[in-house]
């Protein structure tokens, strides 16, 4: 059938990848080119999920797996493209004018992103990652912060240079870069071989940990989104941080076989991380600052759920995280852009102005902090029940503690944001200062409809709750409430 | 013996990145501490005695010693990711020297 090319992921990569090599010769329609490669790839990527019917390996070049290079479309990577791609859309529909001359720059970044989420194969993720972090070291210095963005681009080289050496090491113990070749081999000799994956696991670990932004190795993203337009920032905080992260749980899904003192190291990596980050965000009043160490934090906490093998809650925390990091970093940098100031004192009672605006940004900060009746309430509530139904006590009770400072400096930016007067004051329209924000209306809408989705996420598995939530759930509760 | 020349390489490029200060050097850091990674990679394929794993009208069997060739294959394309990275490390020098008139990070007014 004609259709069925129409079903092949590898038209997530190529369509953009072609598409930006067009873009260099047709300079004058870049930004068309660009338009179209977003909409095909969202259009192509929800189809995929309409077709869907089981895992599919896609082999390249005609090469059986493990030889050769082969895309996997499963349930995980599937969740990754669908979000990804629509993401894309958005974001470029919301900062539209900020594309200038990097149409060819965000269509390669377009098709690596697809291509870390899809590819089966150890190789291919480096060059994927190495050519999204190319094209992020370019449209980072967007704003002429060079120093930054090579600051940027020292690290992730260093962090990629580990990551190829990981997997060379990992070469040359299995003879195959496949991960799933990798993962049958492991489970083969039985968790005989943990200890000789150390050094290698080590390097994949770090070398990825610069593009996932943990600390102390993601010490670049301050720098360059701390200044960083509507575009620059979605880019990293959603697009990036979704495709990478998905990449890390691949990884640990597959190939980490890890003893417990590998283990606990990286447990100690992931919780360091969110706690720093979190005390971080505490401390700053620039808004930018608060979401970009938040975003950290979250990095930190997926990688702690996917560390203790539970993908479906991480992929949950992380896909809140991305979406809810969208609407707020948008209108972070949109209210920046139009006031010049992203101080939160500066912005006192914003939203009075721009109701709309306010009421996507309210849901999404709720959502991230996992209030009931949200998404993130779903996605934190299933992490929970899953680390303590693997006996762990202290992980989230560390979560739950952050979670609260997470609330605490989240419910300072509404009520200031939201708030005309001083804190305690009635809020009275006399003391609204003259914001001039023109042009929001477009923003309002789609961070409302982002809000709609969110609430709506939120609600439906409480209707059915126990269809939802695993069995598992239902007794922990009934333990919890006394056997009632 | 060749590992450790590559490993000690690496070590080189990652004391460089550590303790220069001037944007060239770090750049070329960087690539010394590549070229130790590449030279890793091709031990890695290296067999003794082993030839290069070409089919020809001599060597037309695969009964023959060859050394392996997908870590050929890898190193190439690391060496041809390495050269895009050093151009745009290059290009932003250029640029900073441009906005700060040194090369030197320590100079570097303001954030």
């Amino acid at each position: 059938m004609a259709l069925d090319i129409l079903k092949n992921p590898v038209l997530l990569i190529a369509v953009p990848l072609l598409l930006a090599f067009l873009a260099v010769f047709l300079k004058k329609i870049d930004k068309a080119l660009l338009w179209i490669a977003a909409v095909a790839n969202a259009a192509s990527a929800v189809l995929l999920a309409v077709v869907y019917q089981g895992m599919t390996v896609v082999e390249l070049g005609g090469f059986k797996p493990p030889f050769g290079i082969s895309l996997v479309l499963d349930e995980y990577s599937l969740i990754g493209v669908v979000v990804l791609n629509v993401l894309f859309a958005l974001i470029l529909l919301l900062s539209g004018k900020l594309v200038k001359q990097y149409a060819t720059v965000l269509l390669v970044a377009l098709a690596a992103l697809n291509g870390i989420i899809l590819t089966g194969d150890l190789f291919n993720l480096f060059v994927f990652l190495e050519i999204a972090a190319i094209a992020a070291y370019i449209f980072t210095a967007m704003d002429k912060g060079f120093k930054h963005s090579f600051n940027y681009l020292v690290v992730g080289t260093l962090g990629s240079g580990l990551y190829l050496f990981g997997i060379i090491l990992l070469y040359n113990i299995f003879g195959s870069l496949n991960m799933f070749d990798i993962r049958a081999q492991l489970q083969a000799i039985g968790g005989a071989g943990a200890e000789t994956l150390t050094l290698p696991l080590v390097m994949i670990f770090t070398g990825l940990s610069v593009e996932a932004k943990l600390m102390p190795f993601g010490g670049w993203v301050k720098g360059v989104l701390h200044k960083a337009n509507s575009l620059v920032g979605t880019m990293i905080v959603s697009g990036y941080a979704l495709a990478v992260l998905l990449a890390v749980g691949r990884l640990m899904d597959t190939v980490f076989q890890m003893t417990d003192a590998v283990l606990i190291a990286f447990t100690a990596v992931a919780v360091g991380t969110l706690i720093f980050a979190e005390a971080s965000a505490f401390s700053k009043k620039n808004l930018r600052e608060i979401l970009l160490f938040s975003s950290v934090a979250q990095a930190g906490l997926v990688v702690l759920l996917f560390l203790y093998g539970l993908t479906v809650p991480a992929v949950l925390v992380l896909v809140n995280n991305v979406v809810s990091k969208f609407v707020l970093f948008t209108v972070a940098g949109r209210l920046a852009h139009a006031l010049e100031t992203d101080d939160i004192g500066e912005l006192k009672g914003v939203f009075v102005k721009v109701p709309l605006v306010g009421v996507g940004f309210t849901v999404a900060v709720m959502s991230l902090i996992g209030l009931p009746l949200f998404f993130g309430f779903v996605a934190k509530i299933n992490a929970l029940v899953g680390l303590f139904n693997a006996g762990n006590v202290w992980l989230p009770l560390i979560i739950l503690v952050m979670a609260v400072v997470e609330g605490a400096y989240f419910v300072r930016i509404l009520t200031t944001l939201w708030n005309t007067g001083e804190e305690g004051e009635v809020s009275s329209r006399d003391n609204l200062k003259a914001f001039n924000l023109d042009g929001m209306k477009g923003l309002g809408v789609v961070s409302v409809g982002i809000a709609i989705v969110i609430v709506a996420l939120g609600i439906l598995p409480v209707l059915n709750i126990k269809q939802f939530f695993s069995v598992d759930f239902m007794t922990f509760v009934q333990q919890l409430l006394g056997g009632m | 013996m060749i590992q450790y020349v590559s490993i000690a390489l690496m070590l080189v490029g990652i004391y460089g990145l550590l303790t220069q200060k001037n944007v060239i050097k770090l750049i070329v850091s960087l690539n010394i501490f590549e070229v130790g990674i590449n030279v890793f990679i091709i031990s890695v394929g290296y067999v003794s005695g082993g030839i290069a794993p070409i089919l020809t009208s001599q060597n037309n069997t695969s009964a023959l010693l060859y050394v392996d060739p997908l870590p050929q294959a890898l190193v190439l394309t690391s060496i041809v990711i390495g050269v895009g990275v050093t151009a745009l490390a290059l290009a932003f020098a250029r640029r900073m020297h441009k906005q700060y008139g040194t090369y030197n990070l320590d100079e570097m007014e303001g954030e």
